[in-house]
């Protein structure tokens, strides 16, 4: 493998992995805001329950996400210096201005006020708790935003020019409405949306398929008609939003995914047929999630589908579960087909990416290659398989957002052996309510 | 704004970095000493450094988008030169991050304790590697570089030297800084036995500043004017940590000396460093008109996230009490 190949090979696979988190962070972020801002809003008290509950599980998945997602984009951003400095060299006064815009306004918010929002749950007032996480959803999107702009210039450059092999911003307003980054952003929004509504009704039907439709004492009684417990009521709005979100998302992504054609018959890059390959299959999913999105979607009035006949919901909820990985696979070939498309230019038409890569040896990147991408991934499936666990788990024992002595008790059952601490000290220290 | 603008602007992003994710590097190594074998304990002391994660390490994202964007050949020069330094500085925050996240997260006492670990490690290591990058700066941002690369033998020696001691430097600050963290945040139990690893610890800092001054002085002899000044800073602060121990010591440990010398000493490696490499970056820093044209975005984006951060410290950076929130 030449060094070429294992800077490429190093960025894709890293890429490709921060693109995975980046779908939940983009897709179930405005779900949390509005689950929140629903909570906010909620007068009744059982209402407000189960929307908080909503809130703080969902959120707790976000969070779980980020964690990584935030670490996955700190690789990325690196790797541009480390092995594409000849793409800083012809164009960094263009392609450094989206990015240092996307570090220091967004990413620096978003990070900002998610810590706010994470540990000022039960300092700050509440709407001002909501606002700080629609200000997380809002940088959030910008970032992503910014993002495309810079990816956008290298598919179809424009609004610069060439000085002595050095490009140069010449208008401003031409990179930021490229259609590369405008109709390819949105076109990815429709897709974020997708995926975290596929993750809001995956693991919703995944506990409606479990629930009982009447709760055990209404059956003892001898009672009729179906009693959701509270915990179903999650779910069922869970699985409502999703539904309206998902259909939404697939409309979106498949209406600017066919707007792109128009610009990239102009531009230069190859065709291989894998690339083709990419596009049928994302129009297939799109069209097939809409159509089915709007089906579903005219079960919802009257409960519809939370009523249908047992084994036909059974069996819909099973599937809706298990087709949880379609959009993140169908993303992943999306953003696959737009880089190799793009070969064998790293700046369309502009610059090489031979030509762009460091003078690192290939036994160099290689060994970075196996060390950043086998801890990335190897982080990456255990905070899956830990997303996988909580969204299991339920509604039950949310750290997110509980009083600091609930979150420290509750597990105290299994954390091992009991603390050498004598009971009050122990107590005062639960609490917090120490010596101050 | 020009070079130096920037540069300034580059400078005060690492600091903030340096004071604020500092206190997460020195924080999270406590959490199986301090904490001892009570998993509530452990959890204590790193919701005392929690609200630092998420807004301590975004200055280092912001420093790295501003190399690139007005400093992208000495960006290229770094990492080219410092290359092993930059994998091993990624790798051990990805791993700290997870490790943070990740531990409270199942209720199984081995996978906790198996995070606790392994965070422990990361955050050893993380300023360990960027010590030692700061070093390589030193080195190939000062003649030092040059003259090593021509056979001066005395060159030589600082090039493989001064990463070295700039990592133990890095390590050692941090150490003294999240220790006091934890002390000023933790109940009284807990912050006494974080005091007294602070106090072990501030005699190595201490003594860590005084040799890199002297590799300063030494850069400086080769012909770097500039790592005088370093040299002076890092005499100060190595006196500002004996003046901290000794006050530790006469058991007053709520002086002023005491509480500015942690992040007077967390920032010490990365003023150092830009006082060594400080004319060197600057030379190599972009076109005026693209640095021109950036100037607005950037300052208007600066200004808006100081606000925030202002916001967020006032609000989460108070003794733990029952409003505390407790996820990591």
């Amino acid at each position: 493998m030449t060094a070429v190949d294992a800077a490429r090979l190093q960025f894709a696979l890293l890429a490709g992995t921060h693109f995975l988190f980046v779908l939940v962070t983009l897709g179930l972020g405005p779900v949390v805001a509005i689950l929140q801002t629903r909570w906010a809003a909620a007068r009744d008290a059982g209402r407000a329950a189960t929307l908080e509950t909503a809130t703080r599980f969902w959120g707790q998945l976000y969070l779980v996400n980020y964690a990584l997602g935030i670490a996955a984009g700190i690789v990325m951003e690196l790797q541009l210096g480390l092995h594409f400095p000849g793409l800083l060299d012809v164009a960094g006064g263009v392609f450094g201005a989206p990015l240092v815009i996307e570090t220091m306004a967004a990413f620096f918010l978003e990070s900002t006020f998610l810590g706010l929002w994470v540990f000022g749950w039960h300092v700050l007032p509440r709407w001002a708790h909501t606002a700080a996480f629609w200000a997380v959803v809002v940088t959030g999107y910008l970032s992503a935003f910014t993002v495309m702009v810079a990816n956008g210039f290298l598919r179809n450059p424009v609004g610069f020019e060439l000085v002595d092999g050095v490009a140069r911003v010449t208008d401003a307003a031409a990179l930021v409405t490229n259609p590369a980054a405008l109709l390819s952003a949105l076109h990815v929004v429709g897709a974020c949306l997708m995926a975290g509504a596929f993750l809001l009704v995956g693991v919703s039907a995944w506990h409606l398929r479990r629930a009982p439709s009447r709760l055990p004492g209404v059956v003892a009684a001898g009672l009729p008609g179906a009693v959701m417990s509270p915990e179903n009521d999650v779910w069922r709005r869970s699985m409502r939003i999703g539904l309206v979100a998902g259909t939404v998302g697939a409309f979106v992504a498949t209406g600017f995914g066919y707007a792109q054609f128009a610009y990239l018959q102009h531009v230069p890059g190859g065709d291989p047929p894998v690339v083709g390959i990419a596009y049928a299959v994302m129009q297939g999913v799109g069209g097939l999630v809409f159509v089915v999105g709007c089906a579903l979607l005219l079960l919802l009035p009257g409960n519809v589908l939370f009523r249908l006949w047992r084994p036909l919901r059974t069996a819909l909820y099973g599937t809706l579960t298990v087709l949880l990985p379609v959009p993140f696979l169908t993303a992943l070939l999306g953003w696959a087909a737009r880089e190799i498309g793009r070969q064998p230019w790293a700046i369309a038409g502009v610059l090489r990416t031979e030509d762009a890569v460091s003078d690192a040896s290939a036994t160099a990147v290689i060994t970075s290659l196996v060390v950043l991408v086998g801890v990335m991934l190897t982080l990456a499936v255990v905070d899956w398989s830990v997303m996988a666990r909580l969204a299991r788990r339920g509604t039950t024992r949310l750290a997110l957002g509980a009083p600091p002595a609930d979150v420290l008790r509750d597990d105290d059952g299994d954390a091992g052996p009991p603390a050498p601490a004598g009971p009050v000290e122990r107590d005062e220290l639960l609490t917090f309510g120490g010596a101050r | 704004m020009n070079a130096l603008g920037w540069g300034l602007l580059l400078a005060a992003l690492l600091a903030g970095w340096a004071v604020l994710d500092g206190a997460v590097q020195g924080g999270v190594p406590l959490v199986r000493t301090v904490g001892g074998r009570d998993d509530a304990r452990r959890r204590t002391v790193l919701a005392t450094v929690a609200p630092f994660l998420l807004l301590g390490e975004v200055w280092l994202v912001a420093a790295a988008g501003v190399l690139l964007a007005a400093f992208g050949h000495v960006e290229g020069t770094l990492w080219a030169a410092g290359y092993p330094f930059v994998v091993a500085l990624l790798v051990a925050w990805v791993v700290r991050d997870a490790a943070l996240w990740l531990r409270s997260r199942l209720p199984s006492p081995r996978w906790r304790r198996g995070w606790d670990v392994v965070g422990q490690a990361a955050s050893l290591a993380l300023p360990a590697a960027f010590g030692a990058l700061a070093g390589v700066a030193w080195v190939r941002f000062s003649v030092v570089g040059s003259q090593a690369d021509a056979g001066s033998g005395a060159a030589q020696a600082l090039a493989l030297g001064l990463p070295v001691l700039t990592a133990g430097l890095a390590v050692a600050t941090a150490r003294v800084h999240g220790g006091l963290v934890v002390a000023a945040r933790a109940p009284e139990a807990l912050a006494h036995e974080a005091r007294r690893r602070v106090r072990r610890a501030l005699v190595p800092a201490a003594a860590l500043a005084g040799l890199a001054a002297l590799g300063a002085l030494a850069v400086a002899a080769l012909g770097t004017a500039s790592a005088l000044v370093a040299a002076v800073l890092l005499v100060a602060v190595a006196g500002v940590a004996l003046a901290a121990r000794f006050d530790l010591d006469r058991g007053t440990p709520r002086t002023g000396v005491v509480r500015s010398s942690g992040p007077l000493l967390a920032v010490a490696p990365v003023v150092a460093t830009a006082a060594v490499v400080g004319p060197a970056v600057l030379a190599l820093a972009a076109p005026a008109a693209v640095l021109h044209a950036l100037t607005w975005p950037v300052l208007g984006a600066f200004a808006a996230v100081l606000a925030a951060q202002a916001v967020s410290w006032r609000v989460l950076v108070r003794p733990l009490g029952p409003r505390t929130a407790v996820f990591l």
